[in-house]
């Protein structure tokens, strides 16, 4: 490319952003709009009819969007903390200096995050398999008794965050290892030299000096965790008694399995909204410190 | 650290290789194996003798070596422009003021909040008044627009040392130059971790390539592995699992190459705010 | 439209920028074109596909203008398509294959998707239930393809290891004292006890299954919701009872259920009859060993009921819907080609004079002396012509959600299906 006097420090940067916010203006803010004027309307017959507010009415009184969002809720609620938890430790585990083979560590543990989902499926399907699974085995060599995984529903949903954390942790185990490789490290040996414990580091140095990287992954993972649709499609079909159906699952049915696109997309923009508060409450808890 | 401390942390460490292992493990003794052995009670965990036999049963049934290059190409063009896109925009956010920028950021992140569910038939009518189903840029295209690879070089770029960038104007080097002469060559790291999201993603795309392409020179992978399993009544695993780990293997090698760079990649895109 | 305009003129705008010169597509399958030749696309999976192979073969005997282009999609892949793009026509085949539960949804938001085949299709030659199956407002969307007549398979060797006759089991109560011999006196070759039969306890299987041979379905032709209809309520209480006495075993997606036939661990299986091809595939040892009966009947059930089965329809926009029109009505009603894709792949015709052929005669070594057909033929032919229901798709996921209700949480048969009538008559209306 050559350079010419119409590309100043001045216009630069509209050359460098141009196509970029030609495409989003393309193939993202269009069909955002498209689906959100979409909400308003819904299939019948063949024609899109105006219906106004009454796709959102509908699903404001709509038993099984409640039962959606509360699983939502709940698989955030637990799943987010015990994966980014995990991924830290293991993280910081990969990073103790007398490890060898850290490479091989870091990627094995990164691999399920690239798995395809149908033998991700048979795997999990066998491991949860209530009466030979691998898992039922090794609770009842603890002297356990035997979980019924797809049949109950708190173990069903459980059964989902064991798949998504194995599916996501190495994903973001390797973003926290970044954050963690770039800490000084000065920093860590000043404070072996004051005799500080492992728990001492932890909590004292590594955690507060990644914390953004903490918050970055927390964030992703709750807009993946807000938008879940492959474990519930793959494991559980949403049951039993749609113990496990997420807002992602149940839009994809009313989209296309029942044909009521204005009424998917109503489910869309109203999970838009909720992602967008939690994303801006989790912006300005880090804004203030 | 003492060494009874020294052996839980390997044990832990061993414990989350082998469970994340393990399912590859079963994926590629399965290609081995016949399907009756897979759904067997416990199933066989070892290598069997079925796989010239389920490898020729795959070939047959879906074009492996179509799809897997029309993958190629796709996941590499997409993987290229997204590079030069991103890492220009990345760099004209984080190293320029200008009017809009606020405003495209945002849009930018924004959009990331959507579900993308919900996107796609607004996105196939337009594909189609534009005339552009059932081709490689039509899978492309769309999927440029994605906040996370943008905002992920903004990061990295934010941490560019702006005295290089002055002392290259101040050597007279326009500003394409100094983007493609200076910016580019360092910051390979955010490259390198760019490379492997957005190949990665596109490798494993599966519902915006199955409803835009039509016709079946055109597939990709993983929609070649879905006509393997869509028969509703009589499915063969040991094909299924066979085609997936071959399916698997380029990117398991894209991020053995690329791994260094990812993490400190990853890292120019998560720590510096 | 304008906005269009301004879309084309930006996307034109992104193309010039020089990244994406010698490319754009072909746009999807289009029409043949030289000399009056023709060419149709079709779409369809694994069996479905081979059988319509051999019926393009077939025609192009006498049809050698007629080219054709087959292309292997699964089910899933078929309806995603479907959903996207069956508004325009465009980019779709022009013949494809659809399965029998899910045609109606689309006839209804899409109402000009399908070709009308109405003229083409004889409703006297068809089994009646295929035929409303198939026939949504005054139009017939469909050629009606493979059914499903349902009938109960059995093991002859477990039966009579525990002492159970066929012929005793009549009723659904008989099944489960069957069941209770079975499971105390035989054993799996894995040394597991042998269940009486696989139950999906999250799904309506069982439950609708019990309820067909009522003549019912979910909606009546009005379309009212019929949950809390008193032939409703006893079949989903049999089928509460049948899973409380704990003779099922549990399965959980399609390849838990061909584990059931793999390990040989259960005694019976209610299905249609394609269930054959899996049990032979799966099940290649247990050869001779299995046998067909009728279903076990509910006090005041006269019919019997199908499960599956798929038709074959045209898109409403293909540039030849004639040769489409043509090619289908032979595909489906050559009795020849209905009988070899029964013998090759298992599909069971509902074009009702191709029973005559052999085949259906002969039987089937692998499932004992008798005939095994016999029974499905005869089931077939008592399935009621139930109206088709456009909300039957979303209602049958809420049918799943109140058995798993029942059957997994115990809670009460008539307070949730009594609910349930409720949700649905509000939902529906």
């Amino acid at each position: 490319m050559k350079d010419h006097s119409l590309v100043t420090r001045k216009t630069a940067p509209y050359y460098f952003i141009a196509p970029v916010v030609a495409i989003f203006a393309v193939f993202m803010v269009y069909p955002i709009l498209r689906s959100l004027y979409l909400s308003f309307f819904e299939l019948t017959s063949g024609e899109y009819v105006f219906v106004g507010l009454k796709n959102y009415q509908k699903l404001f009184q709509d038993k099984i969007f409640y039962k959606a969002l509360f699983n939502t809720c709940i698989f955030l609620i637990i799943q987010v903390p015990v994966m980014i938890g995990g991924a830290l430790l293991l993280a910081v585990a990969i990073e103790q200096k007398f490890i060898r083979g850290k490479s091989f560590f870091r990627t094995t543990i990164f691999l399920p995050s690239v798995t395809a989902l149908v033998a991700y499926a048979l795997v999990f399907k066998v491991l949860l398999n209530s009466d030979h699974g691998l898992i039922n085995y090794v609770i009842e060599l603890f002297g356990g008794n035997a979980v019924e995984w797809f049949y109950e529903e708190w173990p069903a949903r459980f059964a989902i965050i064991i798949s998504i954390t194995w599916r996501w942790l190495g994903y973001n185990m390797i973003i926290l290892l970044a954050g963690i490789q770039a800490i000084p490290n000065d920093v860590l040996e000043a404070a072996d030299i004051d005799g500080a414990s492992f728990w001492d580091k932890l909590f004292h140095i590594i955690i507060p000096m990644v914390k953004q990287v903490i918050i970055f992954c927390t964030i992703t993972s709750t807009i993946g965790t807000l938008q879940l649709f492959d474990e519930p499609y793959i494991l559980t079909a949403g049951g039993p008694n749609d113990a496990t159906i997420t807002l992602g699952m149940y839009l994809y049915n009313n989209g296309f399995r029942y044909l009521k696109y204005g009424y998917a997309s109503a489910i869309g923009y109203v999970m838009t909204v909720i992602i967008a508060m939690l994303s801006i409450v989790q912006f300005k808890l880090t804004e203030e410190d | 650290m003492k060494r009874f401390n020294k052996a839980i942390v390997y044990v832990i460490l061993g414990v989350a290789a082998f469970l994340s292992l393990f399912p590859f493990y079963f994926m590629f003794v399965s290609g081995t194996n016949t399907n009756n052995q897979i759904l067997s009670v416990p199933p066989k965990f070892t290598i069997g003798t079925e796989l010239i036999k389920n490898f020729e049963i795959l070939i047959g049934k879906v074009d492996l070596m179509s799809a897997t290059w029309n993958t190629l190409f796709i996941s590499t063009v997409y993987t290229i422009l997204a590079l030069l896109l991103f890492s220009a925009a990345g760099y004209a956010l984080a190293k320029f003021q200008f009017k809009g920028k606020g405003l495209i950021f945002g849009c930018v992140m924004g959009s990331m909040m959507i579900p993308s569910l919900v996107m796609y038939v607004p996105l196939f009518e337009m594909m189609i008044d534009i005339n552009m189903t059932d081709s490689a840029w039509a899978v492309i295209l769309p999927m440029l627009a994605n906040a996370f690879g943008i905002f992920l070089m903004r990061q990295n770029m934010m941490n560019f040392p702006t005295a290089l960038l002055e002392a290259g104007r101040i050597d007279g080097l326009g500003e394409f130059s100094l983007f493609f002469r200076v910016v580019l060559p360092n910051i390979k790291p955010a490259l390198g971790a760019l490379v492997i999201y957005m190949f990665t993603s596109m490798w494993n795309n599966f519902m915006w390539p199955l409803i835009i392409l039509g016709s079946e020179e055109k597939y990709t992978l993983p929609i070649a592995l879905a006509v393997l399993d869509g028969n509703p009544t009589n499915k063969n695993y040991a094909v299924i699992l066979l085609a997936t780990a071959i399916a698997t293997l380029p990117i398991l090698i894209i991020f053995l190459v690329f791994q260094k760079q990812f993490v400190a990649g990853v890292m120019g895109g998560a720590v510096k705010e | 439209m304008k906005k269009k305009r301004l879309m084309a003129s930006l996307l034109a705008g992104v193309m010039s920028l020089g990244l994406l010169t010698g490319c754009g597509g072909k746009g999807g399958p289009e029409n043949g074109g030289k000399d009056g030749e023709v060419e149709l696309t079709v779409w369809a999976w694994d069996v479905a596909l081979m059988q319509l192979q051999d019926a393009a073969a077939e025609y192009q005997k006498t049809h050698p203008e007629v080219k054709f282009v087959f292309e292997e999609m699964g089910t899933e892949q078929i309806y995603n398509k479907l959903s996207t793009s069956l508004a325009t026509g465009n980019g779709i085949a022009d013949v494809i294959a659809v399965e029998g539960e899910v045609l109606v949804g689309y006839a209804d938001k899409f109402p000009q998707g399908f070709l009308d085949v109405t003229d083409a299709v004889d409703a006297d030659q068809f089994l009646p239930s295929k035929m409303s199956e198939v026939s949504y407002k005054d139009k017939v969307h469909a050629f009606p393809w493979d059914a499903g007549p349902v009938a109960m398979f059995y093991r002859t060797d477990y039966f009579e290891q525990a002492g159970v006759q066929a012929e005793d089991i009549q009723t659904w109560d008989d099944l489960i004292e069957a069941g209770k011999k079975i499971e105390a006196v035989c054993k799996t070759p894995a040394g597991d006890p042998v269940k009486m039969l696989p139950v999906r306890p999250n799904k309506p299987g069982l439950y609708a299954m019990i309820r067909n041979q009522f003549g019912i379905s979910t909606f009546d032709e009005n379309g009212k919701p019929l949950i809390n209809d008193e032939r409703s309520l006893k079949a989903m209480h049999m089928a509460d009872k049948i899973y409380d006495s704990g003779i099922g075993l549990n399965y959980n997606g399609w390849d838990e259920y061909e584990q059931t036939v793999v390990n040989e661990s259960v005694a019976c299986i209610p299905e249609a009859i394609w269930m054959i091809g899996t049990i032979k595939d799966k099940g290649p040892e247990t050869a001779g060993k299995w046998a067909a009966m009728d279903l076990p009947s509910i006090d005041g059930g006269t019919y019997s009921c199908s499960n599956g089965g798929s038709d074959l329809a045209i898109n409403g926009k293909t540039k030849h819907p004639d040769v489409a029109k043509d090619f289908c009505k032979f595909a489906m009603t050559d009795p020849k080609l209905q009988s070899s894709g029964f013998e090759k792949y298992g599909l069971y015709p509902s074009y009702i004079p191709s029973y005559e052929e052999e085949i259906f005669s002969k039987g089937d070594p692998f499932f004992g002396e008798g005939n095994v057909y016999e029974i499905f033929i005869e089931n077939g032919q008592k399935v009621a012509n139930t109206p088709a229901n456009v909300n039957n798709n979303e209602a049958n996921d809420y049918i799943g959600t109140a058995v798993s209700d029942i059957m997994l949480n115990g809670a009460d048969v008539d307070t949730v299906f009594e609910n349930l009538q409720k949700e649905l008559e509000t939902k529906f209306n």
